[in-house]
């Protein structure tokens, strides 16, 4: 009896229980809207750069889809470029290379530089010294001045830029890395964990990396939008994606010439960089202002 | 007739937040008269830092006055501009913070310091106001008054940077001091300087006092009135004798009864296991911490600090062996060192039986589920970003193979156990309040059911309620397991409850070691003597903690240059079977004066 007792009580409880998780998730949109706001114009973005092949209204490479180098207007949103092809497409797929662009270079430059950070961070002594000088040696050198040797070895191309962006930013990563491993390694709670015969992999990976990915989290934010410039750098210096590749920077590089003519051609690259670069950076800044925990603790 | 001189009439101190306002501090009332002590007491989040902040206008800004006032002879402080506020900080109103080291700016001499609040409240030479300055060191009886004034925070100790601080804050002779927590960061013996210089120093001026403390020992120490405060309410009102003596509140009551009182524990605690003569569980001999300084270019080792020096003791099953010393006298160091968490210099350490001196951390890994630490602070020793379930559960996972439901099963029986809730394991550690988290810690600590359990300062850091409550758990789960325990304390009348022996240390090295009984009631080393006559008792009729120490002691300092070896020490037994012992004090080893 007791059990057929129970039974509804715990569907009705089960039921309260799925509406208050309800109402603190909606709590929580509202309390992070900015945050929630650029969150879907990143998806949005994503989706839409994802399928742009599919439904801009021209091809990207179609030379004379309209007349040559018109400003803006009805048929041609963003107008056309020096061979007549429709910067509106071209931008939307360009839009694609950006994003993958970024997000290829950051997870080469997270996975080596958080690994060189934690290794280097928890165990100390002359693996530290040798992993986290080779990175100074690196670090001395300007990022883009690294990727340009490594372009110029590898060959240019988009694929090479990116490998070459992901490279040269490891240092940055594995010092801040490095740095976060640092203070966490202090805590008492890894001492706690080795004083209950935790082995190393388990106090790096289950105690520390969970500690230690919110800053990197944040950190490879703000990266891609780094490397969203560097590649957009390379490209327009012909050392990333070649003509006719839609990428922004080369179509930056192509329209200089004709910058008197069609500033429009000048400007929507441009801006579509410094956008997307913004977005990165504001998204950035409101996740770490989200995965801060202490900052959580204080205002509840 | 009293003259009194600051009046708070119905004080109400709230912290804005998206939902409105939650007072923290609610009708607060009292008045100070001139060169009385009032004591503010109460347990953390009671709101009696809250209070004494706003008596200077120095509320944070998330906190807003929602009514009262504050009058100081006649004026409203709360309706005060900031210069009108900057002239009374200081000048008519001092304060003094509980961690002396944050509270002076590392970058300045303590001279420059001190001159400069002289030359804000005063209109005087440079010169004079260094004179004063030089005075009122001098006044707070710190020995070499005129070489302090160059030296910086960090070259002095804490005792000395209070010292400075009380210096600072009666410059300007303030008709009110407000002490937050003045002693709280400090060792009893230095605790006791402090407090009778506070005293000594408010007769000669005429200060009146505002004590902030939690410590019932200081408030029947100091106090001549004593307002108790419990979640912002001020519950009780009286004087020192009326509120210790007869308290009429039923919190009063539950708040003095939890505070542990040295020489109230009646009958010793027994032995429930074996007797003595079996093989004790653990064993150290001769054990030496130290560890290097480097310094120099070449970060060459120039000298050592000697933590632990030829220490001996052993621990049977099921029993509590409590480390006891000032901070600094290495009883940390032996916990860890025990754990071989810190590598040791020499020594042997017996474990059931074994050696386990200086064994790698691979080697130790399947010892440690029956050697487990409980930390100081529980908040640091739980990962943030686990859930408390996950963090209970996990040495089960590391050293047992069981499969995930029975896991869960044994840690909710363990969260059952410890006085928590099933729902509780889904919960982050910041969710719960601090004796919460020492009963997780607790929880995580028994998980593989170990032997042993040492105890780094693990009430140390919990309000004296709460204190009581952790210790009673801790002393029935040793009858139940017939566990061992390190406990490792500052507080001797915690480890009167608890403890079964006790062990005195001071400079790395055992002074006394004997039953808890005899330690704590027939002390025969002078250090052990000097550190029981340093414990405030919280009976305010006793006699008063005497004048002597005023002068701060020489510094002795742990530090020796490589190669100095320690004499052997002497053992002096007190009783015929050797169980209770003195460090010989004509052989002690003592530290370098500190220049």
């Amino acid at each position: 009896m007791a059990n057929e007792l129970h039974k509804p009580q715990n569907t009705n409880s089960y039921f309260w229980a799925t509406l208050g998780v309800l109402h603190s998730t909606i709590k929580w949109l509202v309390k992070r809207r900015f945050l929630f706001f650029l969150g879907l114009l990143t998806s949005i973005l994503v989706a839409l750069s994802l399928s742009a092949n599919h439904w801009v209204p021209f091809d990207p490479e179609q030379m004379a889809a309209g007349p040559r180098l018109k400003p803006p207007s009805s048929s041609h949103w963003f107008g056309t470029d020096e061979f007549g092809r429709d910067i509106f497409s071209r931008i939307m797929v360009g839009m694609r290379l950006t994003l993958q662009v970024g997000f290829v270079s950051v997870c080469i430059s997270l996975s080596i530089g958080m690994t060189v950070g934690l290794i280097a961070g928890y165990f100390g002594g002359w693996l530290e010294r040798l992993l986290m000088r080779a990175m100074d040696v690196l670090f001395s050198f300007t990022e883009i001045l690294i990727a340009l040797a490594l372009v110029a070895v590898l060959g240019p191309s988009l694929e090479n830029a990116m490998i070459a962006i992901g490279i040269a930013a490891v240092p940055f990563y594995a010092r801040v890395c490095y740095g976060a491993v640092l203070v966490e390694r202090n805590k008492p709670y890894t001492e706690a964990a080795i004083s209950i015969g935790a082995s190393h992999a388990r106090i790096i990976f289950y105690h520390l990396l969970p500690n230690v990915l919110p800053i990197m989290i944040v950190v490879s934010t703000i990266g891609l939008s780094n490397a969203i410039l560097a590649a957009s750098g390379l490209s327009y210096l012909g050392l990333g994606a070649q003509p006719p590749s839609p990428e922004w920077g080369a179509m930056l590089a192509a329209s200089k010439n004709y910058f008197q003519r069609a500033p429009s051609l000048l400007f929507i690259p441009g801006l579509s960089i410094m956008t997307i670069v913004l977005i990165f950076n504001l998204l950035g800044d409101q996740l770490r202002q989200m995965l801060d925990y202490n900052d959580q603790g204080k205002h509840s | 007739m009293k003259q009194s001189i600051l009046t708070v009439e119905k004080l109400r101190i709230g912290f804005k937040s998206k939902t409105g306002i939650n007072t923290a501090v609610h009708e607060l009332s009292f008045e100070l008269n001139a060169g009385e002590t009032l004591a503010i007491v109460g347990e953390s989040g009671s709101g009696k830092s809250i209070s004494s902040l706003a008596l200077l206008g120095l509320l944070p800004k998330s906190a807003t006055i929602e009514s009262g006032s504050v009058h100081l002879h006649g004026q409203d402080i709360l309706k005060m501009k900031e210069s009108e506020l900057r002239r009374i900080r200081g000048g008519k109103i001092a304060m003094i913070f509980q961690e002396p080291m944050t509270a002076l700016t590392p970058v300045l001499s303590i001279g420059e310091q001190l001159i400069e609040g002289i030359l804000c409240h005063q209109m005087i030479s440079k010169q004079q106001a260094y004179k004063t300055a030089v005075e009122m060191l001098r006044v707070a009886r710190i020995p070499e008054a005129e070489k302090r004034m160059q030296q910086f925070p960090h070259q002095l100790s804490g005792g000395m940077r209070q010292r400075v601080m009380i210096a600072m804050a009666l410059a300007c002779r303030p008709q009110i001091l407000v002490a937050d927590e003045p002693t709280t960061a400090l060792d009893v013996t230095v605790q006791a300087q402090i407090l009778s210089l506070m005293r000594t120093l408010q007769q000669e001026f005429g200060t009146a006092i505002i004590l902030v403390t939690h410590d019932m020992g200081v408030v029947a120490e100091m106090a001549d009135r004593v307002l108790v405060m419990c979640q912002g309410r001020q519950i009780e009102k009286g004087t020192v004798l009326q509120v210790l003596k007869t308290p009429q509140a039923a919190y009063t009551q539950k708040l003095l009864g939890a505070v542990p009182v040295m020489g109230n524990v009646k009958d010793s605690r027994q032995l429930i296991s074996a007797s003595m003569s079996a093989r004790p569980l653990l064993e150290i001999n001769d054990l030496s911490v130290r560890f290097d300084i480097r310094e120099g270019l070449l970060s060459r080792v120039k000298s050592r600090v000697h933590a632990v020096e030829q220490v001996s003791f052993s621990i049977a099953k099921g029993e509590t062996l409590a480390l006891v010393g000032e901070s600094g006298s290495g009883k940390s160091t032996i916990g860890r060192a025990i754990l071989n968490l810190i590598p040791i210099e020499t020594g042997a350490v017996r474990f059931k039986g074994r050696d386990i001196t200086g064994w790698s951390n691979r080697l130790m890994r399947p010892l440690r589920n029956d050697m487990q630490m409980i930390f100081q602070d529980p908040m640091a020793s739980l990962n943030p970003r686990k859930k408390v379930g996950k963090l209970v559960a996990e040495p089960m996972q590391i050293h047992t193979r069981c499969s995930k439901a029975e896991r869960y099963q044994k840690t909710l029986k363990l969260f059952e156990r410890v006085g928590l809730s099933e729902q509780d394991m889904q919960r982050y550690p910041h969710q719960f309040s601090g004796g919460q988290r020492q009963r997780i810690c607790i929880a995580r600590a028994l998980a593989t059911d170990p032997d042993i359990i040492v105890a780094d300062e693990c009430v140390s850091a919990l309000d004296v309620s709460v204190q009581a409550q952790i210790i009673e758990l801790m002393k029935s789960l040793q009858d139940e397991r017939c566990l061992s325990y390190l406990f490792i304390s500052h507080d001797l009348a915690v480890v009167e409850q608890i403890s079964h022996r006790v062990a005195v240390m001071n400079m790395g090295q055992i002074v006394e070691l004997g039953d808890t009984q005899s330690v704590l009631h027939m002390p025969q080393h002078v250090y052990t003597q000097k550190l029981i006559a340093a414990v405030p008792s919280i009976d305010p009729e006793q006699t008063k903690l005497t004048q002597k120490g005023l002068i701060q002691e020489e510094l002795l300092s742990p530090i020796k240059p490589i190669g100095y070896k320690p004499t052997t020490s002497v053992i002096k037994k007190i009783n015929s079977s050797g169980s209770h012992w003195i460090l010989d004090q004509s052989h002690q080893y003592r530290g370098n004066i500190v220049k």
